[in-house]
């Protein structure tokens, strides 16, 4: 019956658009069910988070382990305070990892670097890296450079 | 002729500013009784179902080759340019944001308007001209509902899918070429993308885009075959207004709904 | 009003404006009760538009349109199309709904206002069809049939719902001798068979008159002239002469109105 061809086209257009939808969400946007559940959360304080954003990945040795999920400043310490969501699977950090903030590429986004410490105890929920590194600023490195008080110890 | 006094010109221009409010109360009208006016037609369904398909299915090839190659050709020049500053794996995101934001819904709502609105109002204006409207309203069915009402309805329904549809191959074929072809890592071209694609910034917002962009085309396309003069001139006339309205009013939208969903970035 | 009442179509002082030049003026018209009434007059003066108007497709810009003892003008949108259930009109081109077949084409008014069984309706588009002379052209789609075929399914689709009142408009125009006999005989059937009230629309002379128990004749916005079709041979006023006996320059003028020939060829420009 030629209705049926009709129905099984539109069916499958419909199906095709679901997918769409589906594949926008998950692949594209990497929207994750449930993403609370197998995720904790770690903080850093920086001293300056310059560009730093929402959603900025977390990684560590290169491999996206996680990303940022909110960005604000802590009231006492006048530190930029930033949260990160990390994954379950990598939860054995040592509690004295470096968190620095670093840029994919000369103008690229900015993003989070952790690098291992040595210590046994490891980061828990909740847990805050203290040895941090900010974001490079631009401005004060060649207003340092200016006034020339850059010299070759702190330029490393 | 006269030299037109400047009176009457006055009186012209005012009589096409008349004419262009009446034609709008018209159409608003039509849409109106169309969509919520009383009197069924019993299977409204299966009508559904067949504009579903000679409106949706019928422009899936096209809506699919055209996201391909737009998504290559994004994915080409993107590359060219991000090399230059040394961010190439930020081509994904790219390609990415600008199909779901901007490319995904207006260029489907533009080719839709070209293959399906024009078909609309050409099917519908020789409905016209055959008095097939007519005897239809004879026959004591309303052609509000018969005819226009599943027409507009699978519009409506059609177009966010194919523009959906149009994002996802769009951003297969980009990937395609730059994965495959200039030879950006897979896994930062994909994280990239995802760490800065957001489901309801971009992807909703785009959606919302084209749902309003096939609200617009539909309406035009179905009102211009409704209101045509019932002659092949006519319908010819009324066929080039379709496409070129619906042009326009997609592009000057489409500008008003980016300043407000991403003005503020 | 009662089914007493002889005529089932009465035009009341009805005037009908297109922009800013009048159609009709003003006139009265009444299509008396199971006759064939025939509404003739030259092309372009407006008779499809009168039929549009009793379809009341097309509002009057004042009159009043009475259709079986009601006043269509008044009726709402959804009431229109009810009493419409009662008419039905044979439309020039036939008007065939191009994407269904002609057992569809037919069955099509039966299935939006009934709920008959699939079978009942079978049934009664055969007859129809039978009616017609084409029961054999059951599974044909409408653009492999000629013209006069087209017409004979439209009328019937047009009778599926044994209307009351049957208008056709133009039926004779673009068939050939075999095809318009055989619609003259079919309107004259369906009409003294049924009882059907028949309108017919047409500028043609001969077979009008051969049906028609009733002629109006139109044209100017008024009514020129009415009568039986022997009285209107026997008419002497001139409009109708002219129009009776086909004679190209008269009342109506040959030529459209212009300004002066000798003007125009000789002066200044």
């Amino acid at each position: 019956m030629q209705n049926r061809t009709l129905e099984v086209g539109v069916g499958l257009f419909l199906l095709a658009g679901l997918l769409a939808l589906l594949l926008l969400a998950l692949r594209v946007s990497g929207l994750t069910v449930g993403s609370a559940d197998n995720t904790y959360k770690v903080y850093a304080h920086f001293e300056n988070i310059a560009g730093l954003t929402v959603r900025s990945k977390v990684t560590m040795a290169g491999v996206t382990i996680g990303k940022v999920t909110a960005i604000d400043l802590d009231r006492n310490s006048y530190m930029g305070r930033v949260t990160m969501m990390v994954d379950k699977a990598v939860d054995n950090l040592p509690a004295d990892s470096t968190a620095s903030i670093l840029t994919a590429g000369l103008l690229g986004e900015k993003y989070i670097g952790i690098s291992v410490g040595g210590e046994e105890e490891v980061l828990g929920d909740g847990g805050t890296i203290y040895d941090t590194q900010s974001s490079l600023v631009l401005e004060d490195l060649i207003g340092k450079f200016l006034l020339n008080s850059v010299n070759k110890d702190q330029a490393n | 002729m006269r030299k037109a006094s400047l009176l009457e010109r006055v009186r012209l221009f005012g009589r096409a500013g008349i004419d262009v409010v009446a034609t709008l109360g018209r159409s608003g009208l039509f849409l109106l009784r169309a969509l919520f006016g009383r009197g069924s037609t019993g299977n409204g369904f299966q009508l559904l179902v067949k504009q579903l398909y000679s409106i949706g299915v019928m422009s899936l090839a096209i809506i699919i080759v055209s996201g391909i190659f737009i998504g290559m050709v994004l994915s080409l020049q993107g590359f060219s340019i991000l090399a230059q500053y040394g961010s190439e794996q930020a081509v994904g995101q790219m390609v990415a944001l600008t199909l779901l934001r901007e490319l995904g819904p207006v260029v489907t709502a533009l080719l839709f308007a070209g293959r399906a609105g024009s078909a609309l109002t050409a099917e519908i204006g020789n409905m016209k001209s055959t008095e097939q409207l007519s005897s239809l309203a004879m026959i004591g069915v309303d052609p509000l509902k018969y005819i226009v009402a599943p027409r507009l309805w699978a519009g409506f329904i059609s177009m966010p899918l194919l523009a959906m549809i149009f994002s996802v191959v769009g951003i297969w074929g980009g990937a395609m070429v730059a994965v495959d072809w200039l030879g950006v890592y897979e896994g930062s071209f994909w994280a990239n993308m995802q760490s800065s694609v957001s489901f309801r910034e971009d992807v909703l917002n785009g959606v919302i885009k084209s749902i309003v962009f096939a609200f617009v085309v539909t309406w035009i396309a179905v009102f211009q075959g409704y209101d045509c003069e019932p002659t092949s001139e006519g319908i010819s006339r009324a066929t080039t207004k379709t496409v070129v309205y619906a042009s326009l009013a997609v592009l000057g939208l489409d500008f008003i709904l980016t300043a407000l969903m991403f003005g503020d970035f | 009003m009662s089914a007493e009442n002889p005529y089932a179509v009465e035009l009341k002082k009805l005037s009908f404006k297109r922009g800013e030049r009048d159609i009709f003026k003003n006139i009265d018209i009444r299509i008396p009760r199971g006759k064939v009434t025939g509404i003739m007059g030259p092309s372009g003066c407006g008779k499809t538009t009168l039929l549009r108007l009793i379809a009341a497709e097309l509002k009057p810009s004042q009159g009043e349109v009475w259709v079986n003892g009601v006043n269509l003008p008044t009726l709402s949108r959804s009431d229109l199309f009810d009493m419409r259930k009662q008419m039905g009109v044979l439309f020039q081109s036939g008007a065939l709904f191009t994407d269904l077949d002609v057992f569809e084409n037919v069955a099509f008014p039966l299935r939006v206002h009934t709920q008959l069984p699939e079978e009942m309706i079978r049934d009664i588009v055969l007859m129809k069809l039978q009616a017609v002379g084409l029961r054999g052209a059951l599974d044909l789609m409408p653009d492999e049939l000629s013209g006069g075929m087209k017409r004979r399914v439209a009328l019937a689709r047009a009778i599926a719902l044994d209307p009351q009142i049957l208008m056709y408009d133009e039926p004779f125009v673009g068939q050939d001798p075999i095809a318009m006999g055989v619609l003259v005989r079919l309107i004259r059937l369906l009409s003294d068979a049924l009882g059907i009230t028949s309108i017919v629309v047409s500028h043609d002379l001969a077979e009008t008159a051969s049906i028609a128990d009733y002629i109006y004749i139109v044209g100017d916005t008024q009514v020129l002239g009415q009568g039986t079709p022997a009285e209107l041979k026997a008419s002497e006023d001139p409009r109708v002469r002219q129009f009776m006996q086909g004679i190209p320059d008269g009342p109506v003028p040959f030529h459209f109105p212009a300004t002066n020939y000798r003007d125009d060829l000789l002066g200044e420009r």
